[in-house]
């Protein structure tokens, strides 16, 4: 048998065993296959796929490559790969492979974008949390700071009326009379600047601003953000996967206008697209929410 | 097998119906593939349905949503527009063009929207004729009877809470 037959022969064997769940079977047949011919991309996201399975993210990225090495076009290479990276806290190149995935599934009129979408969606949030999280740690390490210096400056102002009120005591043998409303007075005005400062920090914390993310950003079926909006003849604005959906499963009419519709018929609506770019730079927990 | 945008598109309307329900109803999943609601709707003020506690079946299509919602009465209510079984006639449960159903409706909406219609029944587009003509015709014998109905079937939470 040749041994492009005898990878087939694995890929197969492979297959059944994935059905069946047995990633780790699966993923020995598929690494045979790929020693019996290493220049078939499909063995390689068979594997990776495995990998993603169990959760083994640096595989999955490693056999992504390879296979898109093999097929520049591979739609399921660069998906999975943006999957694992975004797994692996990469969120800018995972980014970048999922749009690469869903440009590649759109021209090639493949079946899965919605997923690719969901994905892209799911790394673009997790970007924005990451950064929130630096940006919140960054505003907190800066308030400590600040509230440590307001301290400093209540313990010298202290300092300075009890070192005074010693002096005095040591000459008339007496404790001055006004020196514990004195200190009073500056415990009372460093309390209230540290409230203000806490007040002032708190209000620019994005987390306390109400998030509201407008209907028009949002796609009419799944009721989430759009990724890439396409208009209809009846000028209603859909995510692209979800209208191509609904195209094959139901029927060639626009799901609000009922109009007929087919995709030919659908343009890209850049205006809304750009609005929602701007809006998610803002606002990156609309992503995925 | 449902479609892809299904399950995102029930994540949001459950949190529509956590967050910012309609007024005076509360709407949850009683499966945990989200194809089946319990809602418990207010008899609207002003109405014979009012201080009720109305229990609405809620089950979602496999094809929502570009089919509508299938609600029905399990409380027993008098209403030109429901049946002794519960069934709803209201035009946007229905697919056009004999109703107006819509995709970006949702579940939150058309709950309002039966809202509405138990405040104000449309009686030129009845289930029951009787109740429509009675409506119509001696409003203050329809009034007598809806109320009964709500005493006798829509309060049965409220004095078990009470006790």
């Amino acid at each position: 048998m040749s041994n492009i037959g005898e990878a087939e022969q694995h890929k197969k064997k492979g297959n059944s065993h994935f059905s069946n769940k047995d990633y780790h079977k699966a993923i020995t047949e598929y690494t045979l296959s790929i020693n019996k011919d290493p220049n078939n991309s499909v063995y390689y996201t068979n594997r990776a796929l495995c990998y993603l399975k169990i959760k083994n993210y640096v595989n999955v990225i490693a056999d992504c490559e390879m296979a898109i090495k093999q097929d520049p076009t591979s739609v399921k290479g660069y998906y999975m790969l943006g999957q694992a990276l975004t797994e692996q806290i990469d969120f800018d190149t995972a980014i970048k492979n999922l749009q690469k995935a869903y440009d590649l599934t759109i021209a090639d009129k493949g079946s899965f974008s919605a997923e690719i979408v969901q994905a892209l969606l799911i790394a673009r949030k997790k970007k924005w949390n990451l950064e929130e999280k630096k940006r919140i740690d960054k505003e907190s390490e800066l308030l400590r700071y600040v509230k440590g210096l307001i301290n400093a400056e209540r313990e010298r102002q202290l300092q300075k009326v009890s070192s005074k009120s010693n002096m005095f005591s040591k000459i008339v043998n007496s404790h001055p009379p006004d020196v514990q409303e004195k200190m009073d007075i500056i415990n009372q005005a460093h309390n209230d600047k540290l409230s203000q400062l806490e007040q002032v920090f708190g209000q620019s914390d994005e987390n306390l601003k109400p998030r509201d993310l407008p209907d028009y950003f949002l796609d009419k079926i799944s009721f989430n953000i759009m990724h890439d909006p396409v208009i209809t003849p009846s000028g209603i604005t859909y995510e692209r996967a979800h209208l191509k959906e609904h195209f094959k499963k139901i029927g060639h009419f626009d799901p609000l206008s009922r109009r007929e519709c087919r995709e030919s018929d659908l343009y890209p609506n850049l205006a809304i697209k750009e609005a929602i770019e701007d809006f998610l730079s803002k606002n990156g927990w609309a992503a995925d929410y | 097998m449902s479609s892809s945008y299904f399950l995102p598109r029930m994540k949001r309307e459950l949190e529509i119906l956590e967050h910012d329900p309609p007024p005076g109803v509360v709407c949850y999943p009683v499966d945990s593939n989200l194809t089946r609601f319990c809602a418990q709707i207010k008899g609207p003020k002003d109405s014979p349905y009012e201080d009720g506690m109305f229990k609405v079946d809620v089950q979602i299509p496999a094809r929502y949503p570009m089919e509508p919602p299938r609600m029905q009465f399990i409380t027993p209510i008098y209403h030109p527009n429901v049946d002794d079984v519960g069934r709803i006639c209201l035009d946007i449960l229905k697919m056009p063009p004999n109703g107006s159903w819509k995709p970006s409706l949702n579940i939150s909406t058309t709950l309002t929207s039966l809202i509405i219609l138990m405040a104000d029944p449309n009686p030129d587009d009845p289930l029951l004729v009787e109740i429509a003509s009675e409506f119509k015709e001696n409003r203050s014998l329809f009034l007598q009877k809806a109320k009964d109905a709500t005493l006798k079937y829509a309060m049965e939470e409220k004095d078990s809470s009470a006790q």
